[in-house]
């Protein structure tokens, strides 16, 4: 709430003739003791005041007999001091924990938190804080109702966040558009000490000022300004270490020798393991466990606890020309698996410029390089190292006693492919510069500009090493990489933006006026090169040229381009501070769409009705103090469709003649010329409202969005010979309810702050335009998700299971299926009842994406201690389990502890079927493989101390808290049976990098 | 401030807006070619016909083709390929859906080609003629093999538009017949014996398709003339070596009519890791002989089938003494790996390939696949440029015995045991001559032939489909080798996946369904009999 805006006060002075008498001070906060400039200084009751200067001071003339001064600065709550007779008054200001002064900045300003129509939540810095993650996303984690996040987990520097805004919306990109200062970004590549606040754009009316771009929602994060004033010098640090949770248990040895015999004799008619061999194993183990291992040892042997640190260096300073803020961070973080790393290393500077009265200007520039490592992987998006953990790893020693490398039975050492199996690096540099200016023309009237540009440098080298290891203890264990290969990429690409603004914000008596036009343009391109060799000298001469000089060797390169042309407008109407009105419009062009299909407008409308400034809410208003109700409607856009799809084009084919390459060309899709904008109409009512003393505030919002025209590349017959290409059709339809209920109270020296979120979404697919429905895989596909009308989008599809067949005449007399069922195995439904089992029989099974989500923050204070709770979680979700951890051994893979209550003729009751061998028929993709996907987590808990200020003041610092923080302590789930994490990506822990609970330790220092 | 400074600051804006006006949302794409631009020259023409040529299926349906039949198993169950080796399949199968797009997509270009080529100004006549000749000739082996595949199918020749592809109805399979035979004859026309570039289709392609769709169609007289042709032609020839034809050293023999080419670096497959033993590289073998294909191989001294009477078989060494393309085709125990290793798949043999072992990818039947496996390729199996063969001379003069044995009589003559023995009097291959001219006994021999010389070419599912054999030949588990069981010697013990039962309905499985999309998208489109 530290919000500096500089409010230009008409304020008139009174002059009096009559002996007066002058007061000076200082306004300070009181938190920090860093003086407030701007902070409005008001004899009560008159019109006499003034304003504090750069360094906080100020001086007022006061007439005889004013016996009180007003100090009132906006996030601060008003002070009233009486005068006294005194010549000096210094006052300190304290943030205001009403919120009702809170300003929240929307697209293209800012607008008072109490006069807002529109659904829009916001978070600022200091609540943001409690959270310190390495990265912005995680830090907003349940902050803002109607913002969903589920941490997928990910590789250092490589997040996988899902982050969706009341819903999907569409089946294409949902992604809501970020914008970093008014410049699109990613919310990842901003330090989070750097961040002002950050609203969330939620109804269409709020987000329709970003017309095509708009459809998933906006988000806008605002970086700290400078304040002004003596230079003030800051350190925010931590150091963390990382943990893997959730490391699943495996079977031990001598029941999985036993389960594994089962499904041996089930499907083929022997035993693998010889009742002796499995009686003597314990013994056997326990004398020589090189050649006897457990099945399964990777964790140990992969998993470490990985430390990370991020310090944070902030200027702040200046007087009432020139004010700056510089802020620098170096962050390192290790990976849980081996050979992981991140790094960053960033440079902020955002200064204002007062040339005078009426123009101001301001650059921020933003200097950030990240470098990343990881083992590397030739799987593209699934990691063959987190995929080999599970599967087709057992039986192996991981390291032998004399440093060897152990294989598993199918020859795999995931520990080989990290350590030696070669080095992925991304080194990413951006620059961004921002430079606006505003002016003056007359009072209310303000003509802006802001010109940015940011070049991105990325370069990626993927270098594959050569390598040769055999089990010392079982020759016939081999893994070999031949050859080994380089590929080397760079990519540059420069984004510049245009924004012009006129604002006019005038009152006339109870009328209120904001109203802003604009023009926008954004223009991008990206020019990238590769090259590829082979068969260099060594594993570490990493570069292209020493590969080897044959037919080989290539390189790539290209460019693309894209441009957005956009004018805009809105007005707000206030009238008395009860009746609320605004307009929003945008009208977008693009350069996706073919000339004709180019512009899209995007029109919205909020009213709103502060009913507690009603002469008829006096009676209540001790308890309500405001109540507010609010409604909206607009349209937003999408243009999720690729470059140049309107275009018919040629693409290279190549082919062999002759043992030598020729060219050839082929057209591949189909050209789609009448593509035009996604668009998605929102409704949207709510009402806010704070009680007893603004200590309790609450928020429900109903809405509901309907998004037509979605862009689909629709099924075409295949006999056509083309790929389709995207079409306008299909609608997706959203309704929710939103709950925020805060509140706060203080008792002595005791606080608490209690905040609850809580939202509910429903997905439907109203219409598919007569095509659909879309399957994402059929046949012995372990993920499936069917999109069709009436349901959710990507619902899991599957058959309906009726228990284990317990007789051979039971499965005789059942649907026909696969030639080998027998008793023990799973008994799927037979819808149509006719006869066999085929993709008719699939049933609906649920979906991941929850109906509720809900987060709540404890805060308990006490003197300088704080402890806050963060708590999160979802209900109304699935999870469909998949891979290793699914399959109960039936292929090389993990085999769960869970499954030993498996099915035989003496345990008919079993949880699990019958174990069978190289066959999928017991874990086809069915309710029995689905888990609720509930859960309740400790995400985040956060124990800080401020130091008082008798210690600090002796060692010359303003201000210090310590604190030290844990993430996903504690979870309750279905899904832990399974030891899977209930945030993990929707195909669990063999295609995800493993997720972590981090215990760190940190400090905020203030000079 | 002044008016003038404001002036020159709102100019200053101004400038910008306007200086970065032009051609903002028109962007040109630079990575590709606009189709209005292209068919300017016969160059285009020449680059537009090497397209036809680029959509030619990959190696992992040319491989997995055998899989479907009774020679082959696919290893890994969980896979689409697997349901169809099984007849558990059903229309949703991605197999049945991207056999269908593959074809159809090579008549897509074929067409797009046939109707844009002629917008070429001062083309050669001849050029024209050749290229317009070798798209019809792609695009009537791709109606073979749907065909053969699906029965009547949509018979389209034009670009289509996406509602009319809707409406389409299926065409009957004599009237498809009748249109290849058509486009073939005239293709061979304009169609050179030899093309300067090798890989484009010769005049022999087009009559040896001819002879190969007619042999499918049961017309016989028009299969064995077109055969006829194409040996009258004079330009192919038996290569001496069968195991050269599939390697690097056969590339560029005459009896290769019509290949996929590939070429190591540039444009390679893996067929090496597809067929690979285990203990060469783990979890990558794919496709592996079976009991039917193996046991198809003669005895070399006397002729006969291992099962006859006299053949001089022994179980105890089964294959001593047999036909060499045995040799040739598959990894026997004891031969010799591309590794220098010896491969033994017996239980308890200690190594990669035992068919007992645990891992995934290990021999169920106790064999590995050799054809196509070359020793170069073992380095980087990634990386292999072998060309995989559509159409060999070998099949030419098998189509022309059994056209003839089919017609029976005077047909069945001198020429016919010549066409046969000559694939058999090759130097490494080496069996007694074929003798007998009694139909049935030629009839059977024509079609052991066709299982062993063509053994993984893709023809055996095709080849049961039309003998309607199949109800015989695919019921069953999927059996290997016969080996004296370590532990008990003396006691022959066969290789065999219990668990895994194939199936077979005449009533159904002779066709496969129409894709699932194709009918959800197209009411016009009747599904085959039992779907």
């Amino acid at each position: 709430m530290k919000k500096i805006v500089f409010l230009c006060l008409a304020l008139t002075f009174s002059v009096s003739v009559f002996a007066q008498q002058s007061v000076k001070g200082t306004v300070t906060e009181a938190e920090t003791g860093t003086t407030i400039a701007g902070a409005t200084v008001l004899v009560k009751e008159t019109t006499i005041g003034c304003i504090t200067n750069a360094d906080g001071s100020y001086e007022i003339e006061v007439p005889q007999g004013a016996e009180t001064l007003v100090f009132s600065f906006v996030g601060y709550s008003t002070v009233e001091v009486p005068i006294n007779g005194r010549s000096n008054i210094d006052v300190q200001l304290e943030v205001d924990v009403t919120q009702l002064d809170d300003v929240v900045v929307i697209g293209y300003g800012t607008q008072k938190k109490v006069s807002i129509t529109n659904a829009v939540s916001n978070v600022t810095a200091d609540e943001l804080s409690e959270r310190n993650s390495t990265n912005l996303n995680q830090a907003l984690q349940g902050k803002l109702p109607g913002l969903t996040i589920i941490d997928y987990g990910g590789a250092p520097g490589v997040e996988n966040l899902m982050l969706r805004i009341r819903g999907t919306t569409s089946l294409n990109s949902n992604e809501p558009l970020v914008l970093i200062d008014g410049v699109p970004g990613e919310l990842s590549r901003v330090n989070p000490v750097d961040i002002e606040s950050v609203s969330i754009l939620k109804d269409a009316a709020a987000s329709a000022i970003y017309g095509s771009r708009a459809a998933a929602g906006v988000i806008l994060v605002t970086t700290k300004s400078p304040v002004s004033g003596k230079l003030s010098v800051s350190y925010n640090g931590y150091y963390g270490i990382a943990r893997t949770n959730n490391n699943p248990v495996h079977m031990e040895a001598v029941p999985y020798m036993k389960l594994q015999n089962a499904a041996y004799l089930n499907s083929f008619g022997f035993q693998y393991y010889t009742d002796e061999y499995i009686e003597q194993w314990p013994q056997n183990h326990a004398n020589d466990p090189e050649m006897y291992p457990v099945p399964h040892q990777w964790f140990d042997a992969l998993y470490s606890p990985a430390p990370q640190q991020s310090h944070t260096i902030t200027l702040s300073g200046g007087n009432d020309i020139v004010n700056t803020r510089v802020s620098v961070r170096y962050m390192d973080q290790d990976g849980v698996l081996p050979k992981y790393n991140f790094k960053v290393a960033e440079l902020r500077a955002n200064t204002d410029y007062n040339v005078s009265e009426k123009v101001r200007f301001n650059s921020n520039l933003n200097l950030r390089n990240t470098a990343r490592q990881e083992p590397y992987n030739s799987w593209g998006d699934w990691t063959q190292l987190t995929y080999r953990i599970l599967q087709n790893s057992q039986w192996a020693v991981p390291v032998y006693e004399d440093g060897s490398y152990g294989l598993s039975v199918d020859s795999y050492s995931p520990l080989i492919l990290a350590n030696e199996g070669g080095l992925t690096t991304n080194d990413n540099t951006s620059l961004i510069g921002i430079f606006k200016g505003e002016y003056d023309i007359i009072d209310g009237l303000t003509l802006s500009g802001q010109y940015s540009i940011q070049y991105n440098y990325g370069y990626t080298s993927s270098f594959s090493n050569k390598y040769y290891f055999q089990d010392k203890l079982h020759p016939s264990r081999i893994t070999v990489s031949n050859l080994n290969y380089m590929t080397d990429n760079r990519s540059l690409s420069k984004e510049d933006g245009l924004d012009l603004q006129l604002t006019f914000n005038k009152t006339f008596g109870n009328h209120t006026i904001n109203s802003i036009a604009g023009y926008s343009q954004i223009h991008y391109e990206n020019t990238y090169i590769g090259g590829y060799r082979q068969n260099f000298y060594n594993n570490d001469l990493r570069t292209l040229s020493l590969g080897i000089n044959d037919a080989t060797q290539s390189a790539t390169g290209g460019n693309y381009e894209w441009g957005l042309r956009s004018y805009f407008a809105r007005v707000n109407y206030d009238y008395g501070g009860r009746y609320l009105f605004e307009a929003n419009a945008r009208y977008d062009g693009s350069s996706r769409f073919s000339e004709g299909n180019r512009y899209g407008f995007f029109p919205s409308f909020s009213v709103g009705w502060r009913l507690s400034n009603e002469v008829f809410w006096d009676p209540i208003r001790n308890i309500v103090n405001e109540f507010k109700i609010r409604g909206s409607w607009g349209q937003v856009g999408s243009q999720t469709v690729g470059l140049y799809t309107y275009i018919e084009t040629y693409n290279q084919s190549n082919y062999i003649f002759n043992e030598a390459l020729a060219t050839g060309y082929r057209q591949t899709r189909l050209a789609s010329q009448n593509l035009s904008w996604e668009t998605t109409t929102q409704f949207n009512v709510g009402i806010d409202g704070y009680l007893f003393d603004n200590r309790i505030n609450f928020s429900v919002d109903y809405y509901k969005k309907n998004t037509t025209d979605i862009l689909l590349a629709l099924p075409i017959p295949t006999l056509i010979g083309l790929n389709p290409t995207d079409q306008n059709a299909g609608e997706v339809e959203n309704w929710g309810l939103e709950f925020v209920l805060g509140g706060r109270q203080t008792i002595g020296d005791f606080n608490l702050a209690l905040d609850f979120n809580i939202n509910y979404n429903q997905n439907e697919v109203v219409n598919l335009s007569g095509t659909g429905p879309y399957i994402s895989a059929y046949g012995n596909s372990d993920y499936r998700t069917i999109t069709t009308e009436g349901e959710p989008i990507n619902s899991f599809y599957g058959f309906e299971t009726d228990g284990f067949f317990q007789t051979q005449d039971e499965v005789d007399n059942y649907a026909n299926w696969d030639g080998s069922v027998g008793p023990g195995d799973v008994k799927y439904v037979d819808q149509n009842l006719d006869g066999s089992l085929t993709p008719e029989d699939f049933v609906i099974l649920g979906k991941e994406m929850p109906d509720w989500t809900f987060s709540s923050n404890m805060s308990f204070g006490w003197k300088g201690l704080t402890l806050d709770l963060f708590w999160q979680g979802v209900a109304g979700s699935q999870k469909l389990i998949t891979g290793a951890m699914l399959e109960m051994g039936i292929w090389g893979g993990f085999c769960h502890e869970v499954f030993e209550d498996y099915w035989t003729p003496e345990n008919t009751d079993a949880q699990f079927p019958r174990p069978t061998k190289y066959t999928m028929k017991n874990v086809q993709i069915s309710d029995r493989t689905m888990v609720d996907g509930s859960y309740l987590r400790l995400k985040n808990i956060r124990l800080s101390y401020d130091i008082p200020s008798k210690i600090t003041d002796r060692v010359k610092i303003n201000n210090m808290s310590v604190y030290v923080s844990a993430t996903n302590l504690l979870t309750f789930a279905e899904l832990n049976m399974y030891d899977i994490d209930p945030e993990i990506l929707g195909r669990g822990p063999e295609s995800s990098f493993p997720q972590t609970s981090v215990t760190t330790v940190g400090v905020n220092i203030n000079f | 401030m002044k008016i003038s400074k404001i002036i020159i600051f709102i100019s200053i804006l101004s400038f910008l807006t306007v200086s970065c006006e032009k051609d903002l949302l028109n962007t040109i794409p630079k990575d590709r070619l606009a189709s209005d631009l292209f068919w300017q020259s016969e160059q285009d023409a020449l680059y537009a016909s090497t397209g036809i040529y680029s959509r030619l299926g990959g190696q992992w349906r040319y491989c997995s083709m055998d899989a479907f039949s009774d020679i082959a198993h696919f290893i890994l169950q969980w896979r689409a390929e697997s349901a169809i080796e099984k007849n558990t399949y059903d229309a949703s199968n991605n197999v049945v859906g991207y056999e269908w797009a593959h074809y159809y997509g090579i008549i897509q270009v074929a067409s797009s080609f046939l109707e844009n080529v002629d917008k070429v100004e001062d083309m050669d006549p001849d050029l024209n003629a050749r290229l317009k000749a070798e798209a019809k000739t792609l695009r009537a082996f791709s109606y073979i093999n749907l065909v053969m595949l699906y029965g009547d199918v949509p018979l389209v020749t034009t670009s289509m538009s996406v509602s009319d592809a809707k409406e389409i109805g299926r065409t009957d399979v004599s009237v498809i017949w009748d249109f290849i035979s058509t486009e073939l004859t005239e293709a061979a026309a304009d169609l050179p014996p030899v093309q300067t570039e090798r890989g484009r289709v010769t005049k022999g392609v087009a009559l040896g398709l001819k002879a190969r769709a007619m042999l499918y169609a049961g017309r016989y007289s028009e299969a064995r003339d077109a055969a006829l042709a194409v040996m009258a032609l004079g330009v192919h020839q038996i290569h001496d070596s069968y195991s050269e034809l599939f390697d690097y050293a056969g590339e560029s023999s005459s009896e290769i009519m019509f290949a996929r080419q590939y070429a190591k670096d540039l444009d390679a497959h893996e067929i090496f890791y597809f067929y690979t033993a285990n203990s060469l590289y783990t979890q990558e073998c794919q496709v592996i002989p079976t009991k039917p294909l193996v046991d198809a191989y003669l005895m070399q001294s006397t002729g006969l089938p291992i099962g006859a009477p006299g053949s001089g078989f022994d179980p105890f060494d089964p294959y001593n003494d047999r036909d060499p393309r045995l040799y040739h085709t598959i990894y026997i125990n004891g031969d010799t790996l591309p590794n220098g290793a010896v491969l033994n798949t017996l239980p308890g043999s200690g190594t990669g390939d035992d068919i007992t072992s645990s891992a995934e990818n290990v021999t169920q039947t106790g064999w590995y696949f050799k054809k196509y496996v070359s020793d170069a390729d073992f380095a980087s199996p990634w990386n292999c440029g072998v060309n995989l063969i559509y159409l060999r001379y070998a099949e030419v003069l098998l189509t022309y015995a059994e056209a003839s044995v089919e017609l029976g009589g005077a047909n069945i003559d001198q020429s016919v045991l010549d066409a046969i023995n000559e694939l058999r009097t090759r130097s490494d291959v080496n069996m007694p001559l074929v003798t007998t001219t009694d139909q049935a006994e030629l009839r059977e021999i024509v079609r052991r032939e066709r299982k062993i010389e063509l053994a993984l070419e893709g023809h055996r599912l095709f080849d049961i489909r039309r003998w309607g054999i199949a109800e015989d030949v695919i019921p069953g588990t999927v059996k290997g080798m016969t080996y004296e069981d370590p532990a008990n010697p003396g006691t022959l013990v066969m290789a065999e996946l219990t668990g895994y039962v194939k199936e077979f309905n005449p009533a159904k499985h002779y066709l496969w369904p129409i894709p699932f999309n194709e009918i959800e998208l197209n009411d016009n489109l009747v599904q085959n009999p039992g779907y």
